[in-house]
């Protein structure tokens, strides 16, 4: 049972980053990569609050602030830099968190991480923590579905497509992209915290390289603007990775296997998926 | 002579990552794709010279093995970026080159493991100034280093080599009419850009241990001075090479004894630097305003 609840709760975790993914990656076509940074960040940030005896109530509000500022340099350079620089910038600032991580030790215990993480007392056992996950999971969904129906969805569509034809129907791009990085950012934060929760241990590694490309896999996978292919996909790359348990093997290859096979995905799914990735010209 | 010292060795690191840039650059003016692969090829060439030397292979012999894995990784490169090359889809290229990157360096923990390797196993020869020294290796990095650079420069501005890889990069469609071959110029750039970057990679690991993820840090950082330098230029991405390395490098050197930064702060003072200039100047440090025509 346990065994399945955390593979049911680390589903519902990635679907939430997933959904972030999923508006910008997939949907808005923004190549958002500071994503692991947002989910360290939730989580570290809040741990580190509590830690220092701080209230619950405050400490969610100070990690909120954290992460709306990191997104407004995110936002900032969405609106400077190309796409692909956003990609490159963006993908630095996960060095740079894990740099801060494993340098400032007396506070965030650096490599060694912080032990004994409190659950809040409505989310005590597992199976609870996995119920409202899945409560939480269903309300952004339907959320993400009805927004998607709007005006505003459909123009996120059509930013991946034609940028212009979206700004010559009175919306702006800017202001709907960065809507959208920080809907992503908050979402990814959320999942972070929710991971620790889980876990109740935290170290440099709970984000990084394998968090994103997770992220990226699934947002590459979940092409289309459904949420049935987001939850398909978010499913695929939480699963695939159990095939790994069949073999004996030792703990510290497993890791690497990981990264390597979704890598794999990544790359069998952008060469197969083109036709779909890439903006077709209707004439 | 502290401070002379800090900079001597802020050169040598500050030469790896023009070096990366240099290729980062040609890559990206033929075919318009971030290649962030580049820094797995270089960790997987220096692993190919250390597999030939435990092994006890000769030393030609093992050179000659990380430069045929060094054009292997390009002939997979080739085959994986060409497609979104000709479409021009860089994103999509560049997600490809990010996997193909993150696979290989994945494969090289599998292979050898993640904990570090060294080439050299005794203490590495230096050159004496006074107080002031620099390893041997380092010091090859920084001759080496600039006159491939000199080079690398010369050959894309002054030769028609250089004038045929341009038109390729300004417009491929147009080039192929005059009858240039775009697929093979983007294969033999990324040739070139694949030992350029193997070379990297065995020079780092003659200075420091060798683990898979060697080549990120220092492909991040030469990305970096790519955006900062501006990607259409390779005099600003020199000069931005430098300002990314020496910086940080002089900031952690002169803060022992204030706040003692440790070098792993190095990463955050860069992406802090990006920020700045970045925002400061978007479009690079020595790119001319221009104006939009649609």
């Amino acid at each position: 049972m346990g065994y399945f609840f955390t593979t049911l709760a680390r589903f519902f975790e990635g679907a939430i980053v997933s959904v972030g993914a999923h508006l910008t990656i997939s949907l808005g076509g923004i190549f958002l990569f500071g994503l692991p940074t947002m989910y360290a960040l939730g989580a570290y940030a809040f741990v580190v609050c509590q830690k220092f005896g701080l209230g619950s109530g405050l400490s969610f509000l100070i990690t909120l602030g954290l992460v709306l500022l990191v997104s407004l340099v995110f936002i900032l350079a969405y609106w400077k830099l190309s796409n692909e620089s956003l990609a490159i910038f963006t993908l630095i600032s996960v060095l740079a968190f894990d740099a801060v991580v494993k340098s400032w030790d007396s506070v965030t215990g650096g490599v060694l991480g912080i032990a004994g993480v409190a659950r809040p007392s409505a989310l005590q056992t597992l199976g609870q923590l996995v119920f409202w996950e899945g409560a939480l999971i269903v309300i952004i969904l339907t959320l993400e579905y009805f927004f998607l129906k709007t005006k505003f969805g459909r123009a996120l569509l059509g930013m991946r497509e034609n940028i212009p034809l979206v700004q010559s129907l009175g919306i702006s791009s800017k202001k709907l992209g960065a809507a959208m990085i920080l809907v992503a950012s908050i979402l990814a934060a959320l999942a972070g915290l929710l991971t620790v929760w889980r876990i109740q241990f935290l170290d440099p590694s709970i984000a990084g390289m394998v968090v994103l490309i997770q992220v990226v896999t699934v947002g590459i996978l979940a092409v289309k603007p459904k949420v049935s292919w987001l939850i398909g996909a978010a499913l695929f790359v939480t699963l695939v990775p159990e095939i790994l348990r069949l073999f004996d093997l030792p703990s510290t290859m497993v890791g690497n296997l990981r990264v390597l096979l979704y890598a794999v995905i990544l790359i069998v799914a952008l060469r197969s998926l083109k036709g779909w990735l890439a903006p077709k010209r209707f004439v | 002579m502290f401070f002379w010292q800090i900079l001597l060795n802020s050169l040598v690191i500050g030469t790896q990552v023009l070096l990366l840039a240099v290729p980062l650059y040609l890559v990206y003016s033929v075919s318009k794709i971030y290649h962030l692969g580049l820094g797995a090829t270089a960790a997987a060439t220096a692993y190919a010279l250390y597999f030939g030397l435990t092994n006890d292979w000769p030393l030609g012999l093992s050179i000659g093995l990380a430069v045929i894995v060094a054009l292997a990784v390009a002939g997979i490169s080739y085959w994986l970026l060409e497609p979104f090359a000709r479409q021009k889809n860089s994103l999509y290229g560049l997600l490809t080159s990010f996997a193909l990157g993150l696979g290989l360096e994945a494969l090289l923990a599998i292979m050898f493991g993640t904990d570090g390797k060294f080439l050299i196993r005794q203490v590495l020869p230096t050159f004496q100034w006074g107080d002031l020294y620099i390893t041997q290796p380092g010091a090859w990095t920084i001759i080496v280093g600039v006159a491939l650079t000199v080079l690398a420069v010369a050959l894309v501005q002054k030769t028609p080599w250089g004038r045929t890889l341009r038109s390729v990069a300004e417009n491929s469609f147009v080039a192929s009419s005059l009858r240039i071959n775009s697929s093979l110029v983007r294969l033999v750039v990324l040739m070139g850009a694949s030992l350029l970057a193997g070379f990297v990679g065995i020079m780092t690991s003659l200075n420091t241990a060798l683990t898979p993820q060697i080549g990120f840090n220092l492909v991040l950082m030469a990305f970096v001075a790519l955006l900062v330098g501006g990607v259409s230029s390779l005099k600003g991405t020199v000069m931005a090479a430098y300002i990314v390395s020496l910086v940080p490098e002089l900031l952690v050197g002169l803060s022992s004894g204030f706040w003692d930064m440790s070098a792993n702060w190095k990463m955050l003072l860069v992406f802090i630097i990006a920020t700045i200039l970045l925002i400061w100047r978007p479009n690079g440090l020595l790119t001319k305003a221009q104006r939009a025509v649609d």
